[in-house]
């Protein structure tokens, strides 16, 4: 199968977010105003004490407002693959018989829903932010570059962790009990909750070995100019090991669904 | 048949028929509400972390937190219970079922709070519970009968505060059917925001959310009289007790945009 077709794939999804302005508009408000309560909330911890897990003010801020920038592209509220819903449906029928690669098609849609996301609902949450408290934005292009590719690996494990929760709905007639759980998990690993830099010892050293730790905690570290060389190396890799790992995973889960799938006639 | 019942009668209908209908996938409903404790206890531990750093936070203890996290968590949560059905609003107006609710010959709003009930939503309850009796527990608190009636006051009046709210979601998803999300902020917002101490957000903020939005009085204001704390703001002292009057004010005001967008409702047709 060739690349340009799952490019296509991705800007058709890309396009069907576009259509959905008022949603889109919604999460803005949303994230925008949860960003401006948490930084005043981490405002009042740092004032009592200048550095917490190697952040400051300024760095927790801006952890903040990225933070709340990745909610879209990483779809750590929702599942937003609708797998369940056609598996319900039986269209899933069709998605099997598609002359393309289940999870690759899957992927290219989700892909497609990220860079909208990127571009319509991420901007505006850190413009506010930056505008409204002390907020470190990076001045050289390399660290965007870099970023952007923290950011690009962090969705791909955003996906895989996704995909395997929606999947789910081949053996349960209803998954929202474990995409729910996923979405739970990846809210508090993910450093959503409460910024990564405040768990105790022992949690942060589990936090951020477990693939969550890709979506918020390493594209701000990365923002955030503390990673380079070596170190961004090794983040990098963090992040493609999880990805190809949870991919391999939901590839085994792909083969086991499509064997349990029964056709009805019609 | 006799006579169509009255508002409770409908309201409590819906619930029976709703609860019975999320009974029916047992498997997913065990594991939803497992999940909706566990998400509601993950906020909570999220609190312990953040006093895991600190010993204070807008000038209360982790004790005086814990309660007034736990006071508005549980009101939210009791609200959700009984009226967040509203939120489903949007969608049944997309579909076109919201004329369903429409024809029958009972009560609309009765109807709609009820809509898509589930038990799963007194899950989120027990953390928050927890919360609240852990707070006055570990808190030094100078026990009165007035402080200790306004314990389940402050809870009822949250409860109407959030009410009130639920309504206006109602009627802004007739209004507005596709930017529902945006909602949010005021619903789940007022939630997070009234779940830590309003002296976190500055003079401006607290004022708005005061007289503005009157988040204050979900707990803030009569947290204050029961901790025994001043005022940051120096409000007079009649105001700790003021929250039912902002609650019935908030009430009159969500029941006149309820009316005015089904006046404005014009059903999709077909």
């Amino acid at each position: 199968m060739t690349v340009p077709l799952y490019a296509l794939i991705a800007r058709q999804s890309f396009r069907r977010y576009v259509a959905y302005r008022g949603a889109m508009l919604g999460g803005i408000v949303a994230n925008t105003v949860f960003g401006i309560i948490k930084a005043l909330i981490v405002t009042a911890i740092w004032r009592q004490r200048a550095v917490i897990g190697g952040y400051d003010l300024a760095d927790v801020l801006t952890y903040t407002f990225v933070a709340q920038a990745m909610i879209g592209p990483m779809s750590v509220l929702t599942n937003n693959l609708d797998i369940p819903s056609r598996v319900r449906s039986g269209d899933i029928g069709t998605d099997l018989f598609r002359p393309v690669d289940f999870q690759a098609y899957w992927l290219a849609q989700d892909l497609g829903r990220a860079a909208f996301s990127v571009v319509g609902r991420s901007v505006p949450p850190f413009v506010a932010g930056a505008l409204l408290f002390r907020v470190r934005v990076p001045l050289d292009p390399r660290v965007w570059a870099a970023f952007a590719v923290a950011v690009a690996l962090g969705v791909l494990v955003s996906f895989a962790l996704r995909y395997l929760a929606a999947m789910s709905a081949f053996w349960l007639l209803d998954e929202k009990g474990v995409t729910g759980f996923m979405n739970m998990l990846t809210m508090f690993f993910g450093g959503l909750t409460v910024p990564l830099v405040l768990f105790p010892g022992w949690l942060g050293d589990i936090a951020t070995a477990l693939p969550w730790a890709s979506l918020i905690l390493v594209p701000v570290n990365v923002f955030l100019g503390k990673l380079s060389g070596a170190a961004l190396g090794g983040a990098y890799l963090f992040e493609a090991a999880w990805a190809v790992a949870l991919l391999a995973a939901g590839r085994l889960v792909t083969i086991r669904a499509r064997q349990r799938v029964v056709m009805q006639g019609g | 048949m006799g006579e169509p019942p009255g508002p409770v009668g409908t309201y409590l209908a819906t619930v029976r028929m709703w609860g019975r209908s999320a009974m029916q996938y047992r498997a997913s409903l065990i594991l939803l509400m497992v999940n909706g404790t566990l998400i509601a206890g993950l906020e909570l531990v999220a609190l312990l972390v953040v006093f895991g750093n600190v010993r204070s936070l807008g000038g209360f203890t982790l004790s005086e937190a814990l309660y007034l996290y736990g006071a508005a968590q549980a009101a939210f949560y009791i609200s959700d219970l009984m009226f967040t059905g509203t939120e489903y609003l949007g969608e049944r107006i997309r579909m076109g079922t919201f004329d369903a609710l429409l024809v029958r010959p009972v009560g609309v709003l009765p109807q709609v709070f009820a809509d898509q009930f589930t038990p799963r939503r007194f899950c989120p309850l027990i953390p928050a519970g927890g919360a609240v009796v852990a707070g006055l527990v570990g808190a030094p608190i100078h026990w009165t009968w007035l402080r200790a009636a306004l314990v389940p006051y402050t809870l009822l009046t949250g409860v109407a505060v959030f009410g009130a709210i639920w309504v206006f979601v109602g009627a802004f998803q007739i209004m507005v059917t596709d930017a529902s999300e945006a909602m949010n902020v005021v619903t789940y917002g007022g939630q997070f925001m009234s779940s830590y101490p309003l002296a976190l957000y500055g003079r401006n903020l607290m004022l708005f959310l005061t007289f503005g939005v009157p988040f204050a009085f979900v707990n803030w204001q009569p947290t204050l009289y029961v901790l025994g704390h001043a005022d940051p703001l120096g409000l007079p002292l009649p105001l700790r007790f003021a929250g039912p009057l902002f609650a019935a004010a908030l009430w009159c005001l969500a029941l006149f945009a309820w009316r005015a967008a089904l006046r404005h409702h014009r059903s999709t047709g077909s």
